[in-house]
């Protein structure tokens, strides 16, 4: 009887429909074991069915009441063509070379963000408009009340919580915004859109696997590829510095050392300093607010060194252009690193733990798990002396053909996403 | 199952091995429902387990909102909504009937009295079998553990204890029930265990399968049916017909069979015609709502909804409760009188909320209408198919009176009685046209003395009783100067009629003074526990109703303006009655009236039989001498009496009224003085006919012989002293109905006690108060017995010259003298 939380709340409806009628008949039940078991599995389905529906009552309630709450305060009642959702600054640069390639085919779209700051704002084109819709809770809600043909958008999980399926949506498009594996997200990611544009064949055989799994319709995916590489391969150049330069950017997750282990941290970044390596240490965005304290100490304990650089901008393109290696965790950066600047990744070794997340409801290695170990060389933080001969030799090694091909493998039409992408929205307008 | 147990008797002959025959052939019988319900039950056990490991890495990583949202969708990846769980379920849900109608058939069957089985001794009583303790119930005990060794080996140790924990309450609760019913259950467990054995030994999916199937493919079949499917699926149609269910079927069915005596047409024409109303009320309904546009049919579904729910809430939920109804009478809703427009305020608000959360729990509310349909159309056939018919005579309703009760209180004493019989509204002057045009009463009223000139008190029942009951110092312009009543007043703030109580303990007093039982029939204005301080005192409201008059209220009402028959209108009575019990309380009463059912025959042949019984129940079983007052309404309004004395179907208001019902009552009240002359006791009893006031509110109320400037003013008085005979003799003598309590004092006391008979001791110059109105129409506590209204009338009340109106000054004067 353990198990018995999953009973419908109809049932419970029902219970109480037959108590109500059932008219001043005394509660006196009769037992058998056969029917004894089932008195007690209806029982048990009684109280698990309670709670649960408390507990939907109680979320249901507070998205009404958040709907109501947010709801026409942005006017999202005219209807659009193709919008475009962003939940922040950083996805610009992933939907400016889709948009840009739509303004020069002459269709009509939109682009609404929740970054008051987003760049994206301040794009200018006859065949485009863009908006601040509140901030991400307020999006969300706001965004379930959208009339559009096509809702493009980095944000997962549609259906699954706040996020609803809007019937004044005529078609919702997923854009994948990391060449990684779609096994990383949070469960059910993908499973209500109807396309999501893959920028890797490794997407779209783990998206087949959880749609046979589940059962859930059978989507459309697009070999689209990674737009933003578009945009990155434009900008990309070589900033040869005297040094040879190292590129510190641990990933956000508990599971990394370099984020957790400051003395470490430390220990491997004066190891370079001092075997004669320039060292650029970009900490994480989050890292900078959640481990203040921890990150004030580092620059003091670091500040005599003259060859290091912390680099706390929000794009990290200059520190990319000037590094000849990356030292990172499993993180999508050294993809970006390894397709776009064809440089040599070392990686910290993670535990990996697929709990909680797509990978869990599959039987396949991630792919960024499964490719890791053909394209970066792994480092064992318990040996740090040993990391700058490690660096050398990777440097030293590094071979570019090999990367082009592998990239040739996992990345669709590198450099030319945003035409395919926009083309394919296109079709889809021309379908529905 | 009784009909089951009877033919295997019949057939056998023996109790015993008939219980454990019917414990068999209903097993067999329900088998399909045991083998569907396993089978839903394994359906749903199925994708459970193919859930549970998908919920469980759910619950290892995430919580809140998130656990929650992604088990939702696992549910819907599953497709376990709706009806999954509860089809699991269904099996037990429908075995319960079989259940409780072995626990109440077999518990109480009172065939099985006396009868032995075997060892059994009695199947009626616990078997004590071993060693005085109840062998049975142990036995079905370890009948019930194996069984839960059977069927529970592939559980885990929990579902094991709780169905060992089971058993053994189900021993505890069955231990002292009867032998029959132990019976019963040891060979059901028994069965079960077979069932679990042959389940382990043989294949029996197919035999499972086929059962199923017995169930299953009339089900599917009717789900292919797309007019079916569409009518099941449609919120709006499941709640017009849960809406117009209530107020023609699930209500008025039930009802209309719980007692076919009470209208003279067929019962299943009644029937008819309302599934008829029924059907074409949905039937229109659902046009409508298809010629609707679309943005209106939301709103229709959602008003067809609220409706739905607030007459079943009103119908069934939290019904009124309106008693039996005893003849084709709308049940008298005045004590649901609650504030209108505060209700009206109340439901507005509920629909806007309605209008609100519905789109929310659309699904909700379609899965309740649809299951509160099925449930109360069930309910609807079982209970209309078995149409009855109650004897009047028998009938177990708290209002009304047993024979025993009737002949307690009815019973005279040989020695002496006094009876007062006061006839509510019943207008003095107007009885002396009646025996202008009907002269035989005056032979018949023998000894009697007719007292026109007789000035009521008071204008209402309210304003005259205390002074009828407990004489002059109870006038109602004294009364709140009496300590006892400020002292009253000061404990029980709020409380109507306590200061009545006064001058009845009073009336009582006097007959327990003399000795004499005390007997009382009015509780509409008293409540009879003030009388319980006496021992000899009876007090009731009861009454054994008369099956003649009866059947003449029921013809008249089934003839009811019958525009398209009598059927037609019974059947539209029981929609109304229905519809009315649907709505909110506080409105039933102003509906009722709106519906124009309000001629209460109810109340007519109530008070009309209560005139009967004295003559039918009366009696010499009293060996004290007996005191008795009797309230009758009869001759209050509605006057529905023809001058053929038969009850008819029309309020004859004013003069014919009065005239109708006073002669009727007193032709009744002749035959209760045969029976006392039979009885031999009429000389020995002394009879005082009063009424409370004269007929207020209404025209054309002149008398012909006997004017009066206030004809409510006009009280009547006849009284026959002890010993008294020859015709009706008339007595200008100017009386006031409070003479009541001194008349009746110098009868309970046999002429000891006449200082107050104002017969017995005449009063010069009599000056008499009448109180025409109170200051504030309610009776609450204190602001009744303020006059407004009163008159100072002298010698003769026909003469005009002899009234005079009082001013306030003269109220306050006379208040405190």
């Amino acid at each position: 009887m353990k198990k018995t939380s999953i009973i419908n709340r109809n049932f419970k409806i029902f219970s109480i429909v037959i108590f109500l009628c059932s008219f001043s008949t005394p509660a006196m039940a009769y037992l058998d074991p056969g029917s004894g078991s089932m008195i007690l599995y209806f029982l048990a389905g009684i109280f698990a069915t309670l709670i649960y529906s408390i507990k939907s009552l109680f979320f249901n309630l507070s998205i009404t009441f958040n709907r109501f709450f947010y709801k026409d305060k942005i006017n999202l009642n005219v209807k659009k063509n193709i919008v475009f959702y962003s939940e922040g600054g950083q996805y610009w640069h992933l939907f400016k070379p889709v948009i840009e390639e739509l303004n020069n085919l002459n269709i009509e779209c939109s682009y609404y963000t929740s970054d008051k700051f987003d760049e994206g704002l301040k794009f200018q084109s006859t065949k485009f408009d863009s908006l601040f819709i509140g901030d991400r809770r307020f999006s969300l809600i706001s965004l379930n009340y959208l009339q559009a043909e096509i809702l493009v958008m980095t944000t997962p999980q549609l259906g699954i919580m706040q996020l609803k399926r809007s019937n004044k949506v005529g078609y919702f498009v997923h854009l994948i915004h990391a060449p990684t594996d779609a096994l990383f997200y949070h469960k059910f990611a993908f499973d209500y859109f109807d396309c999501v544009m893959c920028s890797g064949k490794h997407q779209i055989e783990s998206i087949r696997l959880l749609e046979a799994k589940r059962g859930t319709t059978k989507k459309k995916l697009l070999k689209t590829g990674m737009t933003y590489y578009d945009v990155m391969e434009k900008n990309k150049k070589t900033e040869k510095q005297q040094l040879t330069t190292v590129l510190i950017a641990p990933s956000w997750t508990n599971k990394s050392v370099l984020t957790n282990n400051f003395k470490k941290l430390s220990e491997v970044i004066e190891v370079l300093l001092k075997n004669n390596y320039a060292v650029i240490f970009r900490p994480h965005p989050q890292m900078l607010q959640a481990k203040k304290q921890e990150m004030d100490d580092l620059e003091q304990l670091l500040s005599v060194y003259k060859t290091l650089i912390i680099d706390k901008s929000p794009s990290g393109v200059g520190s990319m252009n000037k590094a000849d290696v990356i030292i990172s965790d499993l993180s999508g950066v050294i993809f970006d690193f390894f397709f776009v600047y064809k440089k040599p990744i070392i990686v910290v070794d993670v535990e990996v733990n697929i709990a909680g997340f797509e990978a869990e409801d599959v039987d396949k290695t991630p792919w960024e798990i499964e490719i890791i170990n053909d394209i970066a060389t792994k480092i064992n933080l318990d040996a740090v002396e040993e990391i700058p001969s490690i660096v050398k030799i990777v440097i030293q090694n590094n071979n570019t053909q090999k990367s082009d091909q592998i990239m040739l493998d996992s990345v669709f039409n590198y450099g030319n996403a945003g035409k395919v992408a926009a083309n394919q929205l296109i079709d889809i307008l021309e379908d529905i | 199952m009784r009909w089951v147990l009877e033919s295997l008797f019949f057939v056998i002959g023996g109790y015993g091995l008939a219980i454990i025959l019917l414990s068999i052939v209903i097993n067999v019988l329900i088998f399909p429902l045991t083998a569907l319900s396993e089978k839903y039950k394994k359906d749903d056990k199925d994708i459970k387990d193919r859930m549970k490991n998908d919920i469980a890495n759910i619950k290892k990583s995430y919580t809140g909102r998130e656990r929650y949202f992604y088990i939702k969708t696992i549910y819907r990846q599953f497709d376990y909504s709706n009806f999954s769980s509860i089809k699991a379920s269904f099996g037990l849900l429908l075995q319960i009937p079989f259940f409780f109608a072995a626990f109440y058939f077999l518990g109480n069957y009172s065939e099985f009295n006396q009868i032995s089985f075997g060892f059994i001794q009695d199947l009626s009583q616990p078997d004590g079998l071993l060693f005085g303790q109840n062998l049975l119930p142990i036995l079905m005990t370890i009948v019930n553990l194996a069984s839960v060794y059977f069927y529970a080996k592939n559980m885990t140790n929990t579902d094991k204890y709780q169905l060992w924990g089971l058993s053994a309450i189900f021993l505890v609760f069955l231990y002292f029930e009867s032998s029959a019913l132990l019976l019963y259950w040891t060979m059901n467990n028994l069965f079960s265990l077979f069932k679990g054995w042959v389940y382990q030994k043989f294949d029996t999916r197919k035999l499972q399968q086929n059962a199923t199937n017995l169930l299953l493919i009339p089900i599917q079949t009717i789900k292919e049916n797309q007019l079916f499917y569409r009518v099941t699926k449609s919120v709006f149609i499941q709640g017009v017909v849960l809406f117009f269910g209530t107020i023609f079927i699930y209500k008025a069915i039930p009802i209309a069979a719980s007692d076919t005596g009470m209208y003279s047409v067929d019962y299943l024409s009644v029937v008819i015609y309302l599934l008829i109303f029924f059907v074409l009320s949905v039937v229109v309904a659902v046009i409508i709502y298809y010629l609707l546009p679309k943005k209106w049919r939301n709103v229709a579904t959602i008003l067809a909804t609220f409706g739905a729910f607030s007459g079943l809430f009103f119908a069934f939920i939290m019904p009124s409760e309106i008693g039996r109804l005893n003849a084709m009478v709308m049940p008298n809703f005045h004590h649901m009188r609650g504030v209108v427009v505060d209700t009206f305020v109340q439901f507005l608000l509920l629909m806007i909320i309605w209008f609100f959360v519905f789109r929310k729990i659309r699904k909700i509310v379609w899965i309740v209408l649809l299951s509160t349909n099925i449930l109360l159309m069930l309910q609807t056939f079982s209970m209309g198919i078995n149409p009855k018919e109650i004897s009047r005579m028998s009938i177990k309703d708290p209002t009304a009176m047993s024979l025993a009760q009737a002949n307690k209180f009815y019973a005279f004493s040989k020695e002496s009685n006094t009876i007062v019989i006061m006839m509510d509204m019943f207008q003095g002057n107007i009885f002396a046209d009646i025996i202008e045009k009907h002269p035989e009463i005056k032979q018949q009223l023998s000894g009697f003395v007719y007292y026109p000139n007789t000035l009521s008190h008071g204008s209402t029942t309210m304003l005259s009783m205390s002074a009828i009951t407990g004489g002059a110092e109870f006038q109602t312009q004294l009364i709140p100067k009496r300590n006892d009543y400020k002292k009253l007043k000061a404990e029980s703030v709020g409380l109507p009629y306590v200061p009545k109580n006064l001058p009845y303990l009073k009336n009582m007093a006097m007959a327990e003074k003399y000795q004499h039982s005390y007997s009382f029939f009015s509780p509409a204005f008293v409540k009879c526990e003030i009388f319980n301080i006496y021992d000899e005192a009876i007090c009731t409201r009861k009454v054994i109703l008369s099956n003649g008059l009866l059947s003449q209220t029921k013809e008249i009402l089934s003839m009811r303006r019958g525009v398209y028959g009598p059927d037609f209108e019974t059947a539209k009575f029981f929609s109304q009655l229905s519809f009315l019990l649907s709505l909110p309380h506080a409105v039933k009463l102003r509906v009722s009236s709106l519906l124009d059912l309000n001629l209460d025959f109810d109340f007519v042949h109530r008070e009309y039989s209560q005139l009967n019984n004295m003559a039918d129940f009366s009696n010499l079983n009293s060996d004290k001498k007996t005191f008795k007052f009797i309230h009758n309404l009869l001759t209050h309004k509605p006057w529905m009496i023809d001058n053929n004395c038969q009850i008819v179907d029309k309020d004859f208001k004013g003069y014919k009224g009065i005239f109708n019902s006073g002669y009727c009552s007193i032709k009744s009240l002749n035959i209760f003085f045969e029976k006392l002359k039979s009885l031999g006791v009429y000389d020995k009893t002394k009879i005082i006919i009063i009424s409370d006031h004269g007929a207020p509110y209404v025209r054309d109320i002149k008398a012909k012989k006997f004017n009066i400037l206030e004809e409510n003013a006009s009280a009547l008085m006849l009284v026959k002293d002890f010993s008294q005979s020859g015709d009706l003799k008339i007595s200008m003598q100017f009386m006031s109905n409070m003479d009541t309590y001194g008349i009746a004092l110098s009868g309970v006391s046999e002429d000891v006690e006449v200082k107050l008979d104002k017969i017995k001791s005449p009063e010069e110059n009599r000056s008499l108060i009448f109180i025409k109105e109170p200051e504030i129409e309610r009776e609450e506590f204190g602001e009744f017995y303020n006059i407004k209204r009163a008159f100072l009338v002298k010698d003769n009340i026909f003469n005009e010259k002899n009234w005079q109106e009082l001013s306030g000054k003269d109220i306050q004067a006379i208040s405190t003298e």
